[in-house]
Parts: C-alpha cells; structure tokens; sequence
C-alpha cells in the first residue's frame, strides 16, 4: 500500500530499492514486513488520515506491520472463532479494545506519530505494529523487499526503513537519486517482542516453570 | 555337588526374598514419592495459572470454544494431560479432553465437591474410563469474587507406571475396582492372561494387601497392592497399584549358577572317573609286568624288560624285584661260565707241598677234626680240608704257620676273629672257630668247593666284561658287609677270593692280616711280593691301612679282572714297592682300551694313591659299580 499525495510541483517521479533482510547469512521472506519511509528537510504537507485494517486472524495479526499518517483510525476485525483483546501500551496512543469474538471489531484512532505496539491480552504471542508518520512518502516492501515511492519532493531528507525484527535503518539522501537503493538489514531482534500485559505486568511466566 | 545345588538354591531364596522385600518396599516408596510429587507439581501449577485474572476471567466470562482454545494453550505450555474450567457451581464452561457438552456437571465429582467446600482439593479423578491424579483450585476476580475452578489432571497412565518402576525395579499395574475392574495402565504390556490375574488379585485384595505370590503363563511374582489417591481411593471404585517384583529376573542368575554346578559336577565326575582309571592302570600295569616277569622267571627266562618304576611301592617292588632277577641271570650267567671253564680245566692235581705239610691226610687234631687232604697255602699258613666230627661237616682248616702265633699274636688274632665272625654275608666266607692244639693254631672255616680268583685268573687271561664286573660287586658287597661291622681286611687279593662252583665270591681271611702282622714280620721275601701288588701305598709305609686301603686293594684286583694285568709292572719287588709309591698306575685304558669309561674311572679312583682322594667307602664304591651297564 502506498499512499502519495504530491505536494510538490516538483516532485520525482520515484523513489526505488530493494531491502535485503538477511537472518544468519540468509535471505529472510520475513522483509516483506519491513516498511520505508522519507522525511524531506524541508517538512512538506501532512498526509490525510486515512481508514486500516489489521485482521487477527488464525491467533495472528495481519498485516503484522503497517503504516499510516498521523490521526488514522484502525480496526480490528475479529476473524477467528475465539476471543481476544487488542490493546497497545505505546505512549501516545494506548488502548484496551477489551474481548470480542467472532465477527465483532472495534478499533481506534491513531493520533500520535511514532511506533505502536499491539498485543493481545490473552495470547502472548499475537503481536503487531503500526508505524503513525507525519509524512505522505512511505510504502510497504513487496515480497522481495522492492519498494518504490513515488512523488516525494526534490532535495534532502533522510530515508528510513523500518523492521520489526532489525535495528532502525536510516541515511541522508538527496533526491531525486538516479540508481535504485539497495538497504541491508539483519535480524536482531525476536519476534515476539518483550511485553508486559494490558495491566503492566508480566504475562504468567511459563517460561521456566515447566510440569513434570 | 547336591550341597552345592543345594547350598544355591537356598541362598537364591534367601537373596530372592530379601530383594522381593527390597524390591516391593522402593516401589511403594517410589509410588509415595511420585504421588506426592504429582500432586504437589499439580496443585502448584494449576494456582499458579488460575491466579492469572485475564486467564481466569477469559476462561469463564468467553465463549466455550474460546475458553478451551485458551486452556489447551495454558495445558501446552505447563505439559500436563487435561485442564477443565468450572462455573462456580462446578458446571463444565471448557475442557481441553473433548468439546464441552451442554450441561455437564462435576458438582457430584469427589474431587470437585471437596473444592467446591473447601475451596481447593486434589487426589484421584476419575472420568468414565479414564483416571486422573488431579488438582482443582478455584479462580477469582481479586479478593472475593468467584470466577469458577480450574482443574489441571495428570492421566493415571501406562507412562506413570513405568516412572514408578523405573525407580524401583518392579514392575507397577494400576487396576481401577468399581463395577467393571480391569488394569488401567501397566507397565507389563497388555497380555491379557496376566492382566486378568492381576485384576482379580487387586480385586480379592480390597484394596491393599501383605505380599504374596503370583503365577501366570510360567512367571511368576512377588506382589503387593496399595490404595493410589488418597481421598477417592478407596475399596470400591478406585485405583489400587499393584506392585510386582519379578522373582524370575532375581532368580536367573541362580538357576544359571545352579545349571553350571550341576554341569561342572557332572565334568568332575566324569574327569575324576578318568583320572582314577589312569591311576589305577599306572598301578596295575607294573604289577602285571612283574607278575609276567616273576611266571618268565620261573620258567627260567630272566630277562623280561622291567620298566623303572616310581618312588612308591610298586615302583619299590619292581626295582627290588629287578634286582632280583639280575642276581638270577649273574649267577646262572657265572654257573654257566664257570662250568665251561671248569670243564676246560685240567684236572685238579694235589697242591705241591713245597711248603712242607704241616699235618698229614687222616690226622686227628683236637679231638675233633679229621684232616682229609691240604687245599692249599697261603702266607700265614696250610689250608686242610677236614672233617668235623662233632657238626658232622667239612670245614676248612686253616693251620697256621710256626711261629706266626709268637710273641702274644696269637691272642690278637682271637680277638680279630671274635669280631670277624659275626660277619654273616654270602661274599664273606664264614669263620667258625680258633683252636690250638698239640701246638698248632688253627682257624675252622666255611669248606667251599670251587677255586679261588688266583687260580682263575692264572687261566684266562682277562675275565669277560659281565663276569668281571658281577665279581667287583661281589667283591664290594663282602667288603661293604664288613666294613659296616668295622672290620677292615687290609689283605684282599685274588687269592684270598674262593668261588664256588655256582659263581658265589667269598672273602677269606679277615682279621688274619693285622693280626699277623702284629709281630712286625712281613713273613719270607716271595710271600711278601705275591701281596705286595694290592697293598695300598700307605700300607707299605707301614700305615696299618683303614677301609680305603681295602679298597685300593679292591681296585687293584678289579684292575687285573677286567684286564688281565696288574695296575704296576716292574722286574723285582723293589721296583714295584718303589712305582706304587710314587707313580700312578698304568692306565686302564691303556692295557684295556676296550674297557667301559665308568668301569675305568672306577678302577682308577679307588688306585688313587693318596687314601682321601679314593673312594670314601666301600658302599659308595659299590653304588657306583651298580651304575654300570652290563
């Protein structure tokens, strides 16, 4: 998905690469997560809130990362045929959706930029995450890690690109660039990441308390 | 080997029950232990997850399929078998077994009902056909609300047996009683012929029961029952563990012990059968060859092989039996011998009287002797043969000469003949008496008929090898006899040696010599030279001579026998005296090479001329003629 709203007379035509995510020595699918930014020194426009979606599904959620402008409003529609309780502790943009099943959703609005981290209450290992930006030039990878935005504006800015299992990735480019980009990241990071529960504490630890 | 079987089976008894006892109570005590431990880990667990709010409230406020989603999540990850959630009242909201029926109710549960009063319970489960050790603890919504119960159960399994047994040796079956018993885990596999006993065991038991025996499809147990469960388990309707311990396993290595006495015994037998017979054949073997040697010898046939022999009584038997039928073969040998010589002899003609006959034929002397005929002379006097009239004998009268009675002699020569005759021996001729009378001394002795080793000697030149060498130990034999009674002859020489007709040497003359000596008087110049070849070096220093001079007499006689010659030549007496002092012998080997190299080194030992270099006695002399071969 990749939303670009030309601001700009003077925009480029596009802003291409390819993220490389390698998992140890390897190239991992898991790239497709990965979501690139730019951020021009000169601050452009706001993009316009939109309207997402992110699916639990199958105990999952899906898409397990996504981005959308400042002041978007996300639903959770409950596929699977048990409960669960979206809910985030991000600063900023905290929420409990509390239970629903099968069918029902609930979602929320979505008005401070930065990271939102979604949980669900009851199955630790459902995790997923929203970038809010304050930029209209962002796109998701393709299955290969290709990515292209189109009409982000002449001139400088920082490009970024964002995994939820790799180090924040970042460099100052001036557009418009005449060669596609190449980004390598590594996996450094679980996949589930450590959290606490919608209360603050620390989900039952099952970790070592093993039965028989 | 019976004791030994025996001794075994005993001992694999008493090892058996000690370790059925041994046996039974660690699997008792390994069933405490792991109850204990399940139920502890149990009710732990199933707290430490009810006690999550977001779990207890998800569990009973969501929809079933939700709540047992979660449930089987929560069952995963603490790896226990089943995990149920209760409505307050005990109703079923989700079980993580089935899909939640409508309406199932475990208020009636034991279990259950124990929670629902007291507020947590655990122990025995069970669920139609399934048993569980089992944990129910109630979930709340902070302090007082009542959300419902958890229930986390460990399934009463196959796996459970075998944790048991594993730490106890025994093998453990769980038998549900009730309605319908039958084993409901095991670990013995599922023959079903020892399930069935053992159900009807666990059920004939009550519930618990003292050790006792049991048999099935030719195996066979040590077995005890106990309640499992605690609060539910009870007589009817509950689980009992049946504990067995093998006594096939304990006794194996008994019964293999056993198999191999009974096979070791058996070889023993058997190698002692055959070891005995090898005995008794070395045993009567000797004595059949002795036996067959003792029929040949009576047929006259001497000369069967004999083997050696051992050191034991047949081998005794056999050597002394050997030695027996060496003598029969000398002596016929030497009977044959003589004979032929004899016949080949001229006839005897009456001994020249150049000495002069002291008495004439038909003479009395004493009283008692009739002077028959003179046998002949020697230095110290006539030998007669005479007849005996008082023991109606023939004797041998040896007269002596004039004067060799002078000076006190006379008295030493009783003396020497005292003693002299209690030599009794085949080689030494006997002594009778010592008479004077009408001023003659005379000596009575043994008559033998036969010649004397002079007169042999003087017709053959050389003696044959067997002949000579039976002679030498004849000859040592009479001198070994008489010098163990400590009477030395100090005048051996072939003339002093008689042989009667069937080869038997006799010594004449001891005692006579010293004694005669006594005077001081070597007697006239040729008798002197007749002797002086024998007379040990010492001896013609004027030594009065000891048992080595006897036997460098001996040494020279066997000298002459096995050669025909005398150890020193020389042309008068004086050079003869005068070589014996100071030269060795001519060497045996040299006038006889022929001769065998121990006879030789025989007869050249005993010529040694210094008396410690000789033989140190008669016996040894003996023992070493004995030794060879002929």
């Amino acid at each position: 998905m990749a939303i670009a709203v030309p601001a700009f007379p003077s925009a480029t035509d596009s802003l291409r690469g390819r993220v490389v995510l390698e998992d140890r020595g390897k190239a991992s699918a898991e790239v497709a997560a990965a979501i690139v930014y730019f951020v021009p020194d000169q601050r452009p426009a706001v993009a316009a809130p939109v309207r997402a979606e992110i699916t639990t599904r199958n105990r999952r959620f899906a898409p397990r990362t996504l981005a959308v402008p400042v002041g978007s409003s996300v639903s959770f529609p409950n596929e699977d045929p048990i409960q669960h309780n979206v809910f985030s502790l991000s600063p900023g943009n905290r929420f409990d959706l509390g239970r629903y099943g099968k069918g029902e959703s609930r979602g929320t609005k979505l008005s401070t930029p930065g990271v939102v981290r979604l949980f669900c209450n009851v199955h630790r290992d459902m995790a997923a995450t929203v970038l809010v930006l304050d930029t209209p030039y962002y796109a998701r990878v393709g299955s290969q890690g290709e990515f292209s935005i189109d009409g982000a504006p002449a001139g400088p800015g920082t490009l970024h690109v964002w995994h939820p299992r790799a180090e924040p990735w970042q460099q100052p480019v001036v557009l418009p660039l005449d060669d596609a980009l190449d980004v390598r990241l590594s996996v450094t990071l679980p996949a589930v990441p450590a959290h606490f529960d919608k209360f603050g504490r620390p989900y039952r630890d099952d970790a070592g308390e093993t039965y028989r | 080997m019976t004791a030994a079987v025996g001794v075994t089976a005993w001992r694999a008894s008493q090892v058996a029950s000690q370790w059925v006892r041994e046996t039974l109570a660690a699997s008792s005590a390994a069933q405490g232990r792991v109850e204990r431990q399940r139920l502890t880990d149990l009710r732990l667990m199933t707290r430490f997850t009810a006690a999550d709010p977001s779990f207890a409230a998800y569990v009973t406020e969501t929809d079933p399929t939700s709540a047992r989603d979660l449930l089987l999540e929560r069952q995963r990850e603490v790896e226990c078998d089943l995990m149920i959630a209760l409505d307050p009242r005990g109703r079923v909201r989700a079980r993580t077994d089935r899909a939640a029926t409508t309406d199932e109710d475990l208020a009636g549960d034991p279990l259950v009902a124990g929670a629902l009063e007291h507020g947590e319970s655990s122990g025995l489960m069970r669920d139609g056909n399934r048993y569980w050790t089992a944990a129910v603890v109630p979930m709340t919504a902070g302090q007082e609300s009542l959300l419902g119960f958890l229930i986390a159960g460990l399934a009463v399994d196959d796996e459970l047996a075998l944790d048991v047994g594993r730490g106890s040796g025994a093998d453990v079956a769980y038998v549900a009683l009730g309605s319908e018993p039958r084993v409901v885990a095991s670990t013995l596999g599922d023959d079903p012929g020892v399930l069935q006993s053992i159900t009807r065991l666990a059920v004939a038991s009550r519930g618990r029961s003292a050790p006792s025996r049991l048999s099935v499809g030719g195996r066979t147990w040590a077995v005890e029952v106990t309640p499992l469960g605690g609060a539910s388990g009870g007589a009817n309707g509950g689980v009992v563990a049946v504990t067995l311990a093998s006594l096939d396993r304990v006794l194996t290595p008994f019964r293999r012990i056993e198999r191999v006495l009974v096979l070791v015994g058996l070889l023993s037998l058997a190698g002692a059968f055959v070891i005995s017979w090898l005995l008794s054949r070395r045993v009567t073997r000797p004595l059949e060859q002795l036996a067959d040697a003792a029929e040949a010898a009576r047929e006259g046939n001497y000369d069967l092989a004999l083997d050696h022999g051992g050191d034991d009584e047949v081998g005794r038997l056999a050597r002394a039996f050997r030695g027996l039928l060496g003598e029969l073969r000398d002596e016929r040998e030497m009977e044959a011998y003589l004979g032929a010589l004899s016949r080949s002899l001229p006839e005897a003609e009456p001994a020249p009287s150049a000495d002069g006959d002291l008495l004439k034929a038909g003479r009395e002397l004493a009283g008692r002797y009739e002077i028959v005929s003179r046998l002949g002379s020697g230095g110290y006097g006539v030998v007669y043969k005479a007849r005996d009239r008082q023991l109606q004998d023939t004797v041998a009268l040896k007269v002596l000469r004039p004067g060799v009675g002078e000076h006190g002699a006379l008295e030493a020569i009783k003396e020497e003949l005292r003693i002299a005759r209690r030599i009794t021996h085949r080689n030494v001729l006997r002594t009778h008496d010592f008479g004077e009378a009408d001023g003659v001394a005379f000596i009575s002795m043994e008559f033998v008929r036969g010649m004397t080793l002079r007169e042999l000697l003087e017709h053959t030149a050389r003696l044959p090898h067997s002949v000579a060498l039976r002679l030498s130990r004849q000859l040592l034999a009479g001198v070994e006899a008489a010098h163990r009674m400590g009477v030395v002859h100090r005048d051996l020489k072939p003339e002093n040696l008689i042989l009667d007709s069937s080869g038997v040497l006799r010594i004449m003359d001891f005692g006579i010599a010293r004694a005669a000596r006594i005077r001081g008087t070597p007697g006239d110049r040729n008798t002197v030279v007749g002797t002086l070849g024998y007379l040990a070096p010492e001896q013609l220093d004027g030594h009065p001579g000891d048992v080595r001079s006897d036997l460098y007499a001996c040494g020279a006689v066997l000298y002459e026998m096995f050669s025909g010659a005398r150890p020193f030549t020389a042309v008068d007496s004086n050079e003869l005296w005068y070589r014996m002092q100071n030269e060795d012998p001519t060497p045996l080997t040299q006038v006889a090479p022929e001769t065998p190299p121990d006879v030789t080194r025989i007869v050249m030992h005993a010529l040694e001329r210094d008396p410690a270099r000789r033989f140190g006695s008669a016996s040894e002399m003996l023992e070493a003629l004995g030794k060879v071969e002929g």
